[in-house]
């Protein structure tokens, strides 16, 4: 836990997974309780429209998540999340995904200006 | 008897010249609406009515049988009475005239042209025993195609001369609505019994009676006006037949009277109406006139079988896509609604009232899309779900956000309407038309980098830029933080009085008076103006704020903080403090003022919103794309 703590780890968009296998990373979906594994060890994280990510958890989810969720975790090599730590956002305005997207793009294409210490 | 006998004597007296024969039946005639060839009459009387220039000459004219009062002479020829030659009693030869029906079927001659026949002195006093003649048994007589029996002994006094209308000529045929129409045949109706049914093309001011068999094509809803002068309420409608269609506009008592009654669709025979020139401004229609109802106006439906001949709606449909060619005038359009907004609320400032609006855009197989805006009843009861055709009649092409498409008082709005272009825009739509993507023709301030309407600039390119130094203010948009709100002067009392905000003048003991309305009254109401120093990233400057958008920074209406201020001293402090440090969208107007000679950058917020986060996002992307590109 700590550990994860300790390295950056970055905000990243879903098309970005692939240069960050072996890292952590921050990712934010939203998610559908129905796509929740049966056992609570695994979700679908939907990032945008049309793309989601499966996370996997290191101890099952003992509480019921829907609707925005935030996750720290690891890049495996099926560009999957070894989630380790998450948690709910509530929001109450509707969140625009594709703006949230471009901004992650913006910010790693210019990363003299946003830098991560 | 006795006065008919003394007329045998007078004419006796001037046996060595013949009097000239007035042309018995003429008063008749003229007042049913025949044009009798020069009668010879007789001045009864002369009066001289003042009017704003010229004064008028009116006429009592007598045919020897009837006298007749509403008769002028034409000022041209005011000459004959100033200098004598027309008098009471003079007789002359009415050689041009205009007769026409004013307001209420009362019969007016105007005399063009006379010729002079007889003086007083000669005619020898009053010819005959005239009988004024009334609109009543002017109606009588119309019937009966006779001089009113119940007047005995006129034909006596008089024979019948060479001059007199032979009783067959006072008829003329009946009109029917069949009757076929031509302009060359002027409606001549006698007694004003029946009217005649003309087509709306034809209508002119200049004709008397007419009656139009039409049917509503568009209805505007009931509007109040309020302005110094007074107030009131109107609606507008639009009517058609296979000749034209023409405006008709009821005001107040009218309006009460038809409103309920007038349905679109519905076919109706409307007589008795003012007919006046179009206002452009407010007529779209192509008729050179519009109608005005009066009091004595009729509207009476028409029955199904007898309109089913009037034509339906007309429309001229222009494609979405060839809207732009048609900026700040009225079209048709149809399409298939694509997506609807909710009902919102404005402020329209000029009028110091809150309306209703709601936003729809509409598609069709040009590929284009626009965006209507609907206004007040318009807005609440329209429904876009499951993606209905609409017709529009007469909506206004803005170049609001580019090109956009208001619904006014005018528009006639049809939902799914039965005509061949909505069955083919809703095939196309459901085939295919509604995944295909769409051109927008609006681009909305809200949204897409909102530079196109919304000027964003910073606070320090007010001084960068050389804002407000032209003629026309300049108006800017930026997000910035209040740093203070100054305590001092933020209320002023104003006049109670709804459209006035001008400050009054404390007369002590409870009494205010403003000077704009002459009104001295013991009451006010609280005005609001706050002096604020706001700041952003590159520039801080002090701008000024009203009633309206200080309330919103507020949070609190200004009798509220009037009353705050009065009762607790601390509590007011600490409204004021709220907006301290608060970030917002400020539309701000730049003007350069001129103050005790000095020049002044004088900043007013024209509108405050709350900051909302995805807008400032798209916009600071679009900047940054823009930065790249550079």
């Amino acid at each position: 836990m700590t550990e994860l703590y300790d390295n950056p780890r970055p905000r990243i968009t879903a098309s970005m997974l692939p240069r960050f296998v072996g890292k952590n990373v921050t990712m934010l979906g939203t998610v559908d309780p129905g796509n929740i594994s049966s056992d609570g060890s695994s979700f679908k994280l939907q990032t945008d429209e049309k793309t989601a990510v499966r996370v996997t958890l290191n101890a099952p989810l003992n509480e019921m998540l829907d609707d925005l969720v935030e996750v720290t975790g690891t890049v495996d090599n099926q560009c999957n999340l070894s989630g380790i730590v998450y948690h709910k956002v509530s929001s109450n305005v509707p969140f625009d995904f594709e703006e949230y997207n471009n901004t992650i793009d913006l910010m790693h294409r210019f990363p003299n200006l946003c830098t991560y210490k | 008897m006795i006065a008919v006998l003394r007329q045998f004597c007078v004419l006796g007296k001037y046996s060595g010249k013949m009097p000239f024969k007035l042309t018995e039946g003429a008063i008749s005639a003229l007042l049913n609406g025949h044009e009798p060839k020069d009668p010879i009459l007789q001045c009864l009387g002369t009066k001289s009515i003042a009017g704003s220039g010229v004064p008028r000459m009116r006429l009592v004219l007598s045919d020897g049988v009837h006298s007749f009062a509403t008769s002028m002479l034409a000022t041209q020829l005011n000459d004959f009475v100033t200098d004598g030659r027309l008098q009471q009693n003079t007789v002359f030869k009415l050689k041009q005239y205009q007769s026409s029906v004013l307001q209420g079927s009362k019969r007016i001659v105007i005399c063009l042209d006379i010729e002079i026949l007889q003086t007083p002195d000669e005619a020898g006093g009053k010819i005959g025993e005239p009988v004024p003649l009334s609109v009543a048994q002017n109606a009588a007589g119309a019937n009966g195609g006779l001089p009113n029996p119940s007047k005995p002994g006129n034909e006596n006094v008089n024979p019948s001369g060479p001059n007199r209308i032979p009783p067959a000529a006072m008829y003329s045929p009946k009109p029917t609505g069949k009757m076929p129409f031509g302009k060359e045949q002027v409606p001549t109706t006698p007694g004003g019994t029946q009217t005649r049914v003309m087509p709306i093309g034809s209508l002119t001011p200049y004709q008397n009676k007419w009656s139009v068999k039409a049917r509503v094509s568009q209805k505007g809803t009931m509007r109040e006006w309020k302005n110094p002068r007074g107030e009131g309420k109107l609606f507008s409608f639009t009517v058609l037949d296979d000749s034209g269609d023409i405006r008709i506009t009821c005001f107040k008592e009218e309006a009460d009277k038809f409103y309920d009654m007038i349905e679109v669709g519905k076919v109706f025979y409307i007589s008795n109406a003012t007919l006046k020139p179009a206002n452009a401004q407010y007529n779209n229609t192509t008729h050179d006139y519009e109608m005005t109802l009066r009091r004595d106006s009729t509207v009476t439906l028409c029955d199904k079988d007898d309109g089913k001949m009037v034509p339906k709606i007309q429309y001229k449909f222009v494609n979405i896509s060839n809207l732009e060619q048609n900026i700040s005038g009225l079209v048709d359009v149809i399409g298939v609604v694509k997506s609807v907004e909710d009902l919102n609320s404005v402020m329209i400032k000029s009028q110091n009232r809150e309306a209703k609006v709601r936003k729809f855009n509409l598609v069709d197989q040009s590929g284009s899309e626009v965006t209507v805006t609907l206004w007040g009843l318009d807005a609440e009861k329209f429904d876009g779900k499951e993606h209905p055709v609409v017709a529009m009649k007469g909506a206004k092409v803005s170049d609001f956000n580019t090109c956009s498409l208001s619904a006014m008082g005018s528009t006639t709005i049809s939902m799914n309407p039965d005509i061949p272009e909505a069955y083919q825009l809703k095939q196309w739509y459901e085939s295919g038309g509604s995944t295909q993507a769409t051109q927008s023709l609006t681009i909305s301030s809200g949204s897409g980098g909102g530079t196109s309407a919304a000027n964003w600039k910073t606070l320090a390119d007010i001084k960068n830029e050389n804002l407000g130094m032209k003629d026309k203010p300049d108006y800017i948009t930026a997000k910035v933080t209040v740093l203070y709100c100054k305590k001092e002067n933020v209320l002023y009392k104003a006049c109670p009085n709804d459209q006035c905000n001008k400050k009054v003048i404390d007369l002590e003991q409870g009494k205010y008076r403003c000077e704009k309305c002459d009104l001295q009254t013991d009451e006010f109401k609280y005005r609001l103006i706050l002096n604020m120093h706001v700041a952003d990233e590159y520039e801080s400057t002090w701008v000024t704020c009203f009633q309206e958008q200080g309330e919103i920074l507020l949070k609190m209406s200004a009798q509220e903080l009037g009353e705050l201020q009065q009762t607790d001293e601390n509590a007011f402090d600490n409204v004021l403090k709220r907006v301290d440090f608060q970030s917002y969208f400020m539309k701000l107007r730049v003007k350069m003022d001129r103050f005790n000679d000095e020049d002044r950058t004088r900043v007013t917020v024209v509108n405050v919103s709350p900051i909302s986060n995805v807008d400032y996002i798209k916009k600071l992307q679009a900047d940054i794309q823009k930065l790249q590109v550079e």
